[in-house]
């Protein structure tokens, strides 16, 4: 499903580039769960960042369902990206100024779902995530963990083929951020790719493949189940 | 989509409360700027574009050589003599406005006061489109002695009774003359040059002209068959297909053969719609001015271009604080064309809840406005499309553009960049941003400077010696044969009072209207020129306080004076070429004189027009105004003294005394009142202005909120706290100086330039002006500084 060929990344300024990554060269398919780890500086959330197409790259090749991604222009990325997959953050970053409704709604909105759909979808996500009681309250108003299970929640409601996740349990205690784990869990279970980065053991080991970044290189892969 | 963006950007107006008060009262205000002016425009431009005929209806004007001045008024005869020579013409009509005349019926014999008469020409009502509520428009005016009134007039002389046929009587001068009504009018729109309640048949102006015996050098003036007794304004209506070009091309042919070709009289066809405007520099004729609205549009539209900017600057800056939530959109799926309809829409929602503000200012300035401007504007926004439209318009305009400019520089957000570096970039980076402050602050010193210079002149006009001595002096005219008849008795009379120190008369005084020009002749001119004369009596140099350069004044003395003395004043020994004028020759009207005297220049008018070469001639018959001078501190005492004589030798004459000083001031009204605009707009200018800079400095402080928080807390004053935000405010302020100063010179140059006397624009004022530009960055900025350097740095500093 994503076939990453030689990719690299740096920024360069007049004097210098600094590179971020190298030589990244990584085929995952779907279904997979696979967990990100490494030092901080390593470049995982950049890497996620291109595989998200939030981010260029600086060579190399990115094929996303055998479309090659480093050919498209903005406009034809930015419809990918709408189309295929769903983001999480660590810090959340729900709409501060909308209700749990409306921050589900919002990717919606930018797909031009229809009204009724759009309900029906909005109320099935509440479901399933069991904050139905909390959809009218404003981000500020919950805790970090239904937070985060919102910022889930936005991300999958546009039916993805892939999330990713930049550390989405960063920010919790770890109660809260199992729950999430297992939510992924689940997610990956019924059909969706996951992609996550963790500083933690444990919570990689819930992917089935662990991939080692250290200064750009992919240094190791470890397979689970 | 549309309902989520509302949504949000109501929650935004909500939350962020002072911003949104600056955005809202700053475009509000710039808005009703712009309302007002938009509906002061549409009204100006819109004067007489009602007649059926309009586009072939030219007014008649007599052009001076110069082609910078003329006259509105062209003489009687000119409309008897124009149709044997133009049959383009398909009608000829004369309009001659009269002033503060006095009317009466003669049932009950009561008198009312009516201004603004009109005297017409019988083709007047078939020519211009007013409709008649009774009465036939082509046979109205046809007989003798009737009159067509609105129905308003109608109503106070007859109350409930049928006015037509009835007869009113007017007088005119002396004389009465019986009018019949033939005809009852609505009254008559707001916008059109004849503001008239009576227009009366074109033998009332016959008959009293014939009633002025007006005699020069000896020869009787006849103002019905002279070319040079410019009284009526003479419209014309060209048949279908002619044009104005060709007929004023045949215009100096015509001249020539009825007037001669001594005294060249330029006769223009101008026409009618465009009278209202561009008539400024026609004398004898009052009304708008398209320079005026072109000054009021430009205040207008800047004032609203501080408003935008005032938003755009908050935008923007905001958006730095929004960023995240804008990063957040683009990564669930945010295109840039949503994030542009989003942020206009934003922006246009300000406008549109500045719009209801914007009218509630407009309906309270209004009225102000309106006696302001002498004009009855009302905002029916239901009625008048126009107005309507033109004010949504510029709502929607407003956002959109303001909007743009935001969506352009959100649009360049890198969301990753964003939404990982949570602290982001300074507000004061920006180019653009800073740009525009430039714009805003040059603004607001450029108004600044230009209401100081405006001020000063005027102080100037006010206040410059004239020449003569214009405190204290009366001025009185003697209209009518039995006053100047008695023009030595009156001169006796008035002397006997204590209160009066010295009486004289002249053929004017100031300040002058047009002059009287003849032809003189000189030795060094054999073929003469054109000069101004004023005829005076002998002590009339004296009693004005106008001081004698070289010989003496008329005296009678000498009994050769009366016939054979001038004095000039310098401008005259100028442009005479006079080396030695004393004792030189002057040919003037049927005889030569001897200069006796040379007095000093002395301004006859407005300051606006250079002193004019002048000779004086002493007459005791040319004489239309009694000058006064009262003792001073005792003018009440004169005044009442005046009126006492003046009701027993003239019972039936009105008595019109002023003083020369409060004319004088009238002469300035439009610069004063075009002072008074420029210090309303540029205060609001300011304030919007101040009000944007204090949301930026707002907005900084609360930027760098952590970063005085640390500074205070590693032992930095307040005092330099304050001067850390004052400091990127201060080089753009000195900058926009720089901008402002050329251009404000530039500008206020152009005005002054219409006087002939005028102040110039000194050092001290850049400094004023400037000092007081950087004093209000100080106070609105150290205040935001103060505020957050005032806090417990470390509350500041705990969230991080
Ligand atoms: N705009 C930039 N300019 C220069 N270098 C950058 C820029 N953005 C990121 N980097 C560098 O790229 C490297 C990788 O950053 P990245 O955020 O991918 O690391 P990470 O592995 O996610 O670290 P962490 O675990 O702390 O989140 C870092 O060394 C960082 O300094
Ligand atoms: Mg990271």
């Amino acid at each position: 499903m994503i076939k990453l060929v030689d990719v690299e990344k740096y920024y360069a300024n007049k004097f210098i580039k600094t590179w971020v990554l190298r030589n990244i060269n990584l085929t995952i398919h779907e279904g997979d769960f696979v967990s990100i780890m490494g030092p901080s500086g390593a470049g995982k959330s950049t890497l996620l960042h291109i595989i998200g197409m939030l981010d260029d790259m600086s060579g190399g090749e990115y094929y996303f369902m055998d479309e090659p991604v480093h050919k498209l222009n903005e406009k034809k990325r930015t419809a990918f990206h709408q189309q295929y997959i769903g983001f999480v953050f660590q810090a959340y970053h729900l709409i501060d100024e909308l209700t749990v409704y409306e921050n589900l709604e919002t990717p919606l909105l930018y797909k031009k779902v229809k009204t009724a759909e759009r309900k029906s979808m909005i109320a099935d996500m509440l479901d399933r995530f069991n904050i139905v009681a909390k959809k009218d309250l404003f981000p500020n108003q919950l805790s970090g963990g239904q937070q985060q299970l919102v910022a889930v929640a936005r991300a999958l409601i546009i039916n993805p083929k892939i999330i990713l996740a930049d550390e989405p349990t960063g920010n919790l205690n770890s109660k809260q951020g199992l729950e999430i784990m297992e939510m992924l869990k689940q997610l990956n279970k019924e059909g969706t790719t996951i992609i996550q980065v963790t500083h933690d053991e444990n919570k990689a080991a819930f992917g089935n493949r662990i991939i080692h970044l250290a200064d750009g290189y992919v240094e190791k892969e470890e397979q689970h189940g | 989509m549309f309902k989520n963006y509302l949504i949000l950007a109501f929650r935004n107006v909500a939350r962020q409360k002072a911003l949104s008060f600056i955005n809202i009262s700053g475009l509000a205000v710039g808005l009703a700027c712009c309302f007002l002016i938009l509906m002061f425009v549409l009204h100006e431009f819109s004067y007489d574009n009602f007649h059926i005929n309009g586009d072939r209806i030219y007014r008649v004007i007599t052009e001076a050589p110069d082609g910078l001045s003329g006259i509105a008024n062209t003489p009687y005869i000119l409309a008897e003599k124009l149709p044997f020579d133009f049959p383009e013409f398909a009608q000829i009509v004369r309009v001659i406005k009269r002033e503060t005349e006095r009317i009466y019926t003669l049932q009950n014999n009561v008198w009312f006061d009516e201004k603004n008469v009109l005297v017409a020409d019988a083709d007047f009502f078939t020519m211009f489109s007013f409709p008649l509520l009774q009465g036939n428009a082509a046979t109205a005016l046809k007989e003798p002695h009737s009159v067509v009134v609105t129905s308003k007039l109608a109503d106070k002389l007859f109350g409930s009774q049928e006015a037509v046929g009835k007869t009113i009587n007017i007088k005119i001068g002396k004389d009465l003359y019986p009018l019949m009504i033939t005809g009852i009018m609505p009254s008559m729109p707001g916008n059109t040059q004849f503001q008239t309640n009576m227009i009366c048949s074109i033998d009332v102006s016959e008959e009293s002209c014939r009633a002025i015996k007006f005699e020069f050098f000896g020869q009787a003036f006849d103002f019905l068959q002279e070319w040079g007794a410019n009284m009526f304004n003479t419209f014309v209506l060209l048949k279908e297909g002619r044009t104005a070009a060709e007929i004023e091309q045949r215009f100096p042919e015509f001249t020539k053969r009825h007037i001669g070709d001594g005294n060249p009289v330029l006769y223009e066809l101008q026409p009618l719609k465009a009278i209202h405007l561009h008539s400024s520099y026609l004398h004898g004729q009052d009304g708008g001015d398209i320079r005026k609205i072109t000054l009021f549009s430009g205040i207008a539209l800047l004032i609203l271009l501080i408003g935008c900017i005032n938003y755009i600057i908050l935008a923007t800056a905001h958006s730095t604080i929004r960023a995240k939530e804008i990063g957040v959109r683009k990564v669930i799926g945010a295109n840039r064309l949503d994030l542009i309809i989003q942020s206009i829409g934003e922006s246009v929602l300000i406008a549109c809840l500045a719009l209801p503000v914007a009218l509630i200012l407009v309906e309270l300035i209004l009225p102000v406005f309106n006696s302001f401007t002498l004009r009855s504007i009302n905002m029916d926004l239901l009625h008048n499309w126009r107005i309507t439209t033109g004010f949504l318009g510029i709502t929607t305009l407003v956002g959109v553009i303001s909007g743009s400019y935001v969506a352009f520089y959100i649009g360049r957000f890198n969301p990753v960049q964003v939404l990982y570096k949570q602290k982001s970039a300074r507000t004061g980076k920006s180019l653009l941003r800073k740009g525009l402050i430039v714009t805003q602050v040059t603004v607001f010193i450029a108004l600044i400077f230009c209401t100081l210079v405006i001020y000063r002149q005027l102080f100037y006009l006010d206040h410059k010696d004239l020449g003569y001595n214009k405190h204290n002096l009366l001025s009185i005219p003697m209209e009518g044969i039995s006053v100047k008849n008695n023009y030595t008795t009156l001169k006796q009379a008035l002397l006997s009072s204590p209160a009066i120190q010295q009486v004289s008369a002249g053929s004017g005084a100031p300040p002058f209207q047009i002059g009287m020009q003849s032809k003189i002749t000189v030795e060094q001119f054999p073929d003469g020129l054109d000069m101004e004369w004023i005829a005076v009596d002998y002590d009339y140099i004296e009693t004005m306080g106008i001081t004698i350069k070289d010989g003496r004044g008329f005296s009678e003395q000498y009994g050769t004076d009366a016939k054979e003395a001038i004095i000039i004043n310098e401008a005259a020994v100028a442009a005479l070429k006079f080396t030695n004028p004393l004792g030189s020759t002057i040919y003037f009207g049927d005889q030569n004189r001897l200069v006796i005297g040379v007095i000093h220049d002395f301004h006859k008018g407005s300051l606006t027009d250079k002193i004019g070469p002048t000779v004086f001639i002493p007459s005791k018959e040319l004489l239309m105004r009694l000058v006064v001078r009262p003792v001073a501190g005792k003018e009440q005492d004169a005044i009442a003294h005046i009126k006492r004589v003046w009701v027993q030798f003239f019972p039936d004459v009105n008595l019109d005394c002023r003083f020369v000083e409060d004319s004088l001031a009238e002469l300035y009204q439009t610069q004063h009142s075009m002072a008074s605009l420029m210090l309303v707009s540029t205060c609001i200018a300011v304030i919007v202005a101040v009000m944007g800079l204090f949301g930026l400095a707002l907005f900084m402080a609360e930027q760098r909120t952590k970063e005085i928080g640390i500074r205070k807390v590693i032992g930095a004053p307040v005092s330099s706290l304050v001067l850390l935000i004052f400091k990127e405010f201060f080089l753009l302020v000195i900058f926009a100086n720089c901008i402002a100063f050329p251009l404000a010179v530039y500008f206020i140059n152009k005005w002054l330039n219409n006087f002939a006397y005028r102040v110039d624009t000194g050092w001290w004022m850049f400094l004023v002006t400037g000092l007081l530009a950087l004093l209000l960055t100080l106070l609105v900025t150290g205040w935001q500084a103060l505020r957050v350097a005032a806090r417990n740095p470390v509350e500041t500093l705990r969230y991080e």
